[in-house]
């Protein structure tokens, strides 16, 4: 997913905008079903890679749509892939 | 493969830099084909300038205008003076009178319904729209003029009742800037989220906005006649 933020964003603020993200739409047991976890985050590139309970990836791709700002800064997430293994997402990333 | 469609884009038309930030946002996104509003004072020119960058990027672009009649005859006025100038023409239902006309005039290709409708007026509504399909933009979602649980629960009853009544759902964004994009699938999962099946939702984002350009192009070439009557000019042989 491509982050575009009008400040800088670390792994760990990546991690609270997501969970602040869940939490407004679907809850504290969205949060638990969703299960997300940042596997790499690139800071120049504003690219993540999130892994999610494969059930509940519409329930992600929905909180993260929804989020405009986070402490009072414009935030906004896109998803540009989604893939069923890890394998195939660097499969692909190597043939863009 | 899916083709993927968002029918509304709504940025300021005299800021070239936007513009090329959506067009490039849109790209990255994978989208197909963008619907642009214009306005009536919209030249040929600025219509054509704005197309540019889009084409360039391998994006197809419809030009739309969003008509947000009061009564009935403002709404017959406004769609003879615009039907042929613009591919998609979009009505925002203002009240009941309003609704009954857009739904039953062929001229109309997308109703929606305005914000200040009460829930009892919107379920009325939506039960007299008949084969248009309702769009729900998400920039209401994104920047909400009421609070946002009052907002998803409007557009909740708007697509139970669509449901219900088997009205097509559109679902576009209406980005006024590359901030307030979003991808298809992330839109689609939105629509999952206020209540529509997932192929439903995919659906809203691409077969049926792709349809409605299809169909409107065709009736605005030169070969359409009416309904099933068309020229087709060629050799003898």
């Amino acid at each position: 997913m491509k982050i575009i933020a009008d400040n800088y964003l670390n792994k760990e603020k990546l991690n609270s905008v997501i969970h602040f993200a869940i939490k407004r739409v679907h809850g504290e047991q969205g949060l638990m079903e969703i299960d997300p976890y940042i596997i790499s985050y690139n800071a120049r590139s504003n690219e993540a890679v999130i892994r999610c309970r494969n059930f509940s990836v519409n329930k992600l791709r929905a909180s993260l749509t929804l989020i405009t700002n986070f402490d009072e800064h414009a935030i906004s997430i896109f998803v540009l892939k989604a893939t069923g293994t890890l394998k195939s997402l660097k499969k692909e990333a190597k043939s863009q | 493969m899916r083709r993927f469609v968002d029918l509304c884009l709504n940025p300021p038309l005299n800021d070239p830099k936007v513009i090329e930030k959506i067009s490039k946002f849109s790209k990255l996104i994978g989208l197909n084909l963008v619907g642009f509003v214009f306005d009536e004072r919209s030249s040929e020119n600025q219509i054509s300038r704005i197309i540019e960058p889009f084409r360039t990027l391998g994006i197809d672009v419809v030009t739309r205008i969003n008509l947000a009649p009061k009564s009935r005859l403002e709404l017959l006025h406004d769609l003879r003076k615009f039907r042929g100038k613009y591919e998609i023409l979009s009505v925002k239902c203002l009240n009941t009178q309003v609704s009954v006309v857009a739904s039953r005039d062929r001229r109309v290709d997308i109703v929606s319904i305005g914000y200040k409708i009460s829930m009892f007026n919107i379920r009325k509504m939506i039960n007299r729209i008949v084969n248009k399909p309702l769009e729900i933009k998400l920039s209401e979602i994104l920047n909400p003029l009421n609070p946002r649980k009052f907002v998803l629960r409007r557009l909740y009853e708007e697509i139970f009742t669509a449901k219900k009544n088997k009205v097509p759902v559109i679902i576009s964004s209406g980005a006024k800037n590359h901030l307030m994009l979003r991808s298809p699938r992330d839109m689609a999962a939105v629509g999952i989220l206020l209540g529509l099946e997932s192929d439903d939702a995919l659906d809203s984002v691409s077969r049926i906005p792709y349809s409605i350009v299809e169909r409107n192009r065709e009736k605005l070439s030169s070969k359409w006649i009416a309904e099933g009557v068309q020229i087709h000019r060629g050799s003898k042989n």
